[in-house]
């Protein structure tokens, strides 16, 4: 008879706050934790960040930490051939011996040159001011955040650090009335901040809010939303353009106070497009309506400047930029739009209206006392248009149809998420335009526009003066260096928390470029494709074991209006298995071990701010608690150490409404017209064509976008069908499908191991739901796949969801399930975006039967 | 008066010291000083540190006896008192304010 294990006695049961990480929301979690197992997770009630939700992600979180197929041990590769799929040969070393190597290597890479050192890692949480601080110490600038830049965010991040002095920007959603989501899932669980924006989304829509969803595919959002408007991949900018062109021309919509005083709309343009400057000062010329005479655009005399009409100023002719963006956008009236994006000329005529009607321009609400101008409608977007051989110019366009309403940093709009606080704020940059308070710019800084140079670094940002990231040259310049004037070649490449064997481009080709560096360090959780090409591997921590100050970084991972600041501390609520440690830990033993420890510690000390006794002494060794606890008491106090955090989990303080809706209170102007724009583009076309780069194009450097097709759409013959990827939200990255619970869950889920097509399409090619098909890319790549046939879904559209097709042994449960998407992908620097550097995800495919 | 001028990271490629003590003029400004050493260390040290315009980039942080420029009075602030002035270059990792 089987006998039945007595129930162990509860010795310990406890809920235990921290953050969860997996996805990079930093969500605050309480870990239940009975007699020293982690059995349930949940969100924490106490945060505004999420307001006690949480996620199947995070609700699977335990079962990664139990991963049996963790690495538990320091490895050194014994197999010199490195390649996809091929066997490592790893062998179990000891920490001692595997921070000797990589310091030796490190060493001698820095006496030849520091640049040929390279640090790669997505941790957006936990690395930061120690990452920086590392690679200054060691004297490189290579860094990098990794695949997520190839795709991700290259023509949002720009476009709202221009406008809103930040890292990104979210709706409004508590005063929103008529929201349009242009290839964005924002109130769903994927994007920023998805579960306190998609708490806000719902009581909105409750309310009434209108919600217009555009996208190819009626994801998650357009599923709930008034209007999914199908869209062919790729034609954003003509969408918005032609909404543009139906508010400004034929409704006469617009804020015109809001342009004049804001934007740089009255500023005067020339022949050559760029500004019409004072001869003396410099500054661009407005047409003074009030005088009939041209002034400095910030002359305190300026009555009233004029945004319509052309004028000459000493015999040039101009006009004011919004004049130029009128005339422009009339190149795209709704018959033509519908022939680019096949969305109805009758309803980019109604959507626009709608828009323009629920803006209530010249409408002001009261919010904390404070009047402030109220405009209830505007556009969020996302990866989607971003993610474009064009997609920057997306971005702009689509920004546009926010300002044009003023609908920017003020109720009811597109609001920047931290851009202004109690100590910082944007300024008055050059010509006026807002530029960044300094400490949020965490990326490169897109306005004023950088130098073009030559490039000295490995992801070229010098030929991208107006991009925050350019991580998808990476590839292209360890394949072929001396193609853009790089003349070393990166020695030691360490990468952590980021897998670009599956989650950038095809793997032999991402195999092809780690094969140019010759050694490779590693910090992995469990073996992916990426720590398969390693030849030094550190075991690193789950998060439920990390201990992070403030994951949740001011920058991104705050609501913009959530009522509170906030501060998180992510605890270990289990430990780690003996020999494993957190990896942002580690670093701190190799720069010991390099002797970089005193540059490590001035500049940890700089920008932790850590202040008097708190501050990190030159040679003498601290442990991480050290730091962090210095760290959480030199930014609140002693009252407030690390302790307190811990008992705690999270501090909050009230936010001012002139933070929330920052620009009233600023003395800046947004750009409407980016003449800026024009005279990057010149440089970049003079060192490219000094590089012999002579097709790199620079057509886009233009004060107003044009819509221009990606390379995929005019591919014609049998690759026939447009291929895109989307979210779904219990899974984040490729990490999450080596997660049972998650895995489980995607199998009841028919679509998401699926290729899914268009009912019509599918009948035109004789397929049927559940038959057994193969996709094709013009790349040459197949993959077997099971069809999904729908009328969700825009006709001439494929869809794939997440970073599937996992093929390691390390990571059993996701092996050989779904379609790599990302194989799919053409690699090309002509389907590179010029502007964001974004790499074109539209590709066209052929599916057939078997 | 003598300053002590500390370089931390990248910068060195184009300073080729760690430190160096200057004699400068009572009444320098901490762009004066910055003015005299993009003189000294050439184009290299200016672009790594200014954008177009004259504008301070992201990445440099000017430190005056170890508190940020833009703290203890901006690039127009005169050097009187000052002992140390520390120019980091910080490779930029989604750090930033927290």
């Amino acid at each position: 008879m089987a006998q039945v294990a007595p129930r162990e006695a509860v010795r310990e049961d406890v809920w235990i706050p921290t953050v969860c990480y997996m996805c990079y929301n930093a969500c605050s979690i309480l870990a239940h934790r009975v007699n020293g197992v982690v059995v349930k997770i949940e969100g924490d009630p106490k945060s505004p960040h999420n307001t006690g939700k949480c996620c199947a992600k995070g609700n699977a979180g335990l079962m990664s930490l139990y991963n049996p197929h963790r690495i538990t041990t320091p490895l050194r590769r014994t197999n010199p051939q490195k390649g996809y799929k091929v066997d490592p040969g790893f062998e179990p070393i000891s920490w001692d011996e595997a921070l000797d190597i990589v310091a030796d290597r490190l060493k001698k890479a820095r006496e030849k040159d520091p640049r040929r050192i390279m640090l790669s890692s997505f941790d957006l949480h936990g690395l930061g001011a120690f990452g920086e601080s590392f690679t200054s110490a060691l004297g490189t600038h290579n860094v990098s955040s990794g695949p997520a830049g190839f795709f991700c965010g290259n023509g949002v991040h720009p476009i709202t650090w221009m406008n809103h002095g930040t890292f990104y920007a979210e709706p409004d959603v508590d005063h929103c009335k008529y929201l349009i989501l242009i290839g964005s899932q924002a109130g769903g669980a994927v994007h920023l901040n998805p579960l306190g924006i998609g708490a806000r989304m719902a009581e909105a829509r409750l309310k009434g809010m209108k919600l217009v969803v555009v996208d190819p595919m009626c994801c998650q959002m357009a599923s709930k939303a008034n209007d999914w408007i199908p869209i062919r991949p790729g034609t954003d900018t003509a969408f918005a353009l032609g909404m543009l062109n139906v508010l400004l021309n034929d409704l006469g919509i617009f804020d015109a106070p809001f342009i004049k005083k804001f934007t740089n709309g009255a500023y005067l343009a020339g022949p050559d497009g760029k500004y019409i400057r004072h001869p003396d000062s410099g500054r661009p010329l407005v047409w003074d309506s009030g005088s009939g005479t041209p002034k400095g655009f910030d002359d305190a005399t300026v009555v009233d400047p004029a945004l319509e009409g052309s004028y000459e100023v000493d015999g040039v002719s101009c006009k004011p930029g919004f004049q130029l963006l009128k005339e422009h956008v009339a190149l795209y009236p709704p018959a033509r739009v519908e022939e680019i994006t096949t969305v109805p000329a009758e309803t980019i005529l109604r959507i626009a209206r709608e828009y323009g009607e629920a803006a209530s321009i010249g409408s002001k609400i009261v919010i904390d006392g404070v009047e402030l101008p109220y405009r209830p409608a505007h556009v969020d977007w996302s990866r989607g248009p971003s993610s474009h051989a064009h997609g920057m110019s997306a971005g702009v366009a689509i920004q546009l149809l926010n300002t044009v309403i003023g609908a920017v940093d003020v109720p009811g709009g597109h609001l920047g998420i931290s851009g202004s606080g109690p100590n910082w704020a944007p300024y008055a940059g050059p010509d006026g335009l807002l530029t960044p308070s300094p400490d949020l710019v965490v990326f490169h800084q897109p306005y004023p526009p950088r130098k073009v140079k030559k490039p000295e670094l490995y992801e070229a940002p010098e030929l991208f003066p107006l991009a925050v990231y350019s991580r998808s040259l990476l590839p292209e310049n360890l394949m072929h260096p001396e193609k853009y004037g790089l003349d070393y070649r990166i020695e030691v490449f360490i990468h952590a928390r980021n897998n670009y064997m599956m989650q950038t481009i095809h793997p032999e080709i991402v195999a092809e470029a780690y094969r140019q560096i010759p050694f490779i360090v590693t910090f992995a959780h469990t073996m992916d494709p990426s720590t398969e090409m390693a030849d030094i591997v550190f075991p690193d921590t789950h998060f439920l074991e990390r201990l992070d100050c403030f994951p949740n970084r001011i920058r991104a991972f705050q609501l913009a209006n959530g009522g509170y600041w906030y501060w998180m501390l992510r605890q270990p609520v289990s430990d780690p298995p003996p020999g494993v440690r957190h990896w942002v830990s580690v670093l701190f033993d190799i720069a010991d071990r390099v002797g970089i420890l005193p540059d490590y510690h001035r500049t940890l000390n700089h920008l932790l701010r850590l202040k008097g006794s708190n501050q990190l002494a030159a040679d003498q060794k601290y442990t991480f608690e050290e730091v962090s606890d210095r760290w959480c008491k030199s930014k609140f106090g002693s009252e407030h150490d690390l302790e307190w955090f811990k008992k705690n989990g999270i501090h909050t303080e009230p936010k001012d409404v002139r933070h929330v809706y920052q620009l009233p209170f600023l003395n800046v102007r947004i750009p409407l017209y980016h003449e800026f724009f024009i005279k990057a583009g010149e440089d970049v076309k003079q060192v490219t064509q000094e590089l012999g780069l002579h097709d790199w194009d620079t057509d886009d450097f233009e004060a107003i976008p044009h819509w221009r097709p990606c390379p995929a759409y005019k591919e014609k013959g049998e690759h026939d069908l447009f291929l895109i990827n989307y979210k779904v939200p219990y899974h984040a990255q490729s990490y999450t499908f080596e997660n049972a619970w998650l895995d489980d869950l995607t199998q009841g889920y028919p679509d998401a191991r699926s290729v899914l097509m268009n009912t019509e399409t599918a009948r035109s090619k004789g397929i049927a739901d559940g038959d057994e098909i193969v996709v094709e890319s013009t790349n040459g790549y197949q993959s077997r796949a099971v069809a999904r046939v729908a009328e969700t879904i825009h006709p001439e559209v494929v869809a794939i969801m997440g970073t599937q097709g996992h093929w390691v042994d390390g990571q059993p449960m996701a092996r050989g399930k779904g379609v790599h998407w990302n194989s799919m992908l053409e690699y090309d620097v002509k389907r590179i975006d010029k502007l964001s550097a974004a790499l074109d995800a539209c590709v066209k495919v052929k599916i057939v039967k078997t | 008066m003598k300053i002590k001028v500390v370089y931390v990271g990248p910068i060195r490629t184009h300073t080729r010291t760690a430190e160096e003590v200057l004699e400068v003029a009572a009444g320098t400004t901490v762009s004066g000083l910055l003015a005299l050493l993009c003189e000294h260390h050439g184009d290299g040290f200016r672009d790594s540190i200014f954008l177009d315009g004259g504008h301070l980039a992201n990445f440099a942080r000017v430190l005056l006896d170890g508190e940020d420029q833009y703290e203890a009075g901006g690039l127009e602030r005169n050097l009187d008192g000052v002992q140390e002035v520390s120019i980091l270059l910080i490779p930029s990792m989604a750090g930033g304010r927290f």
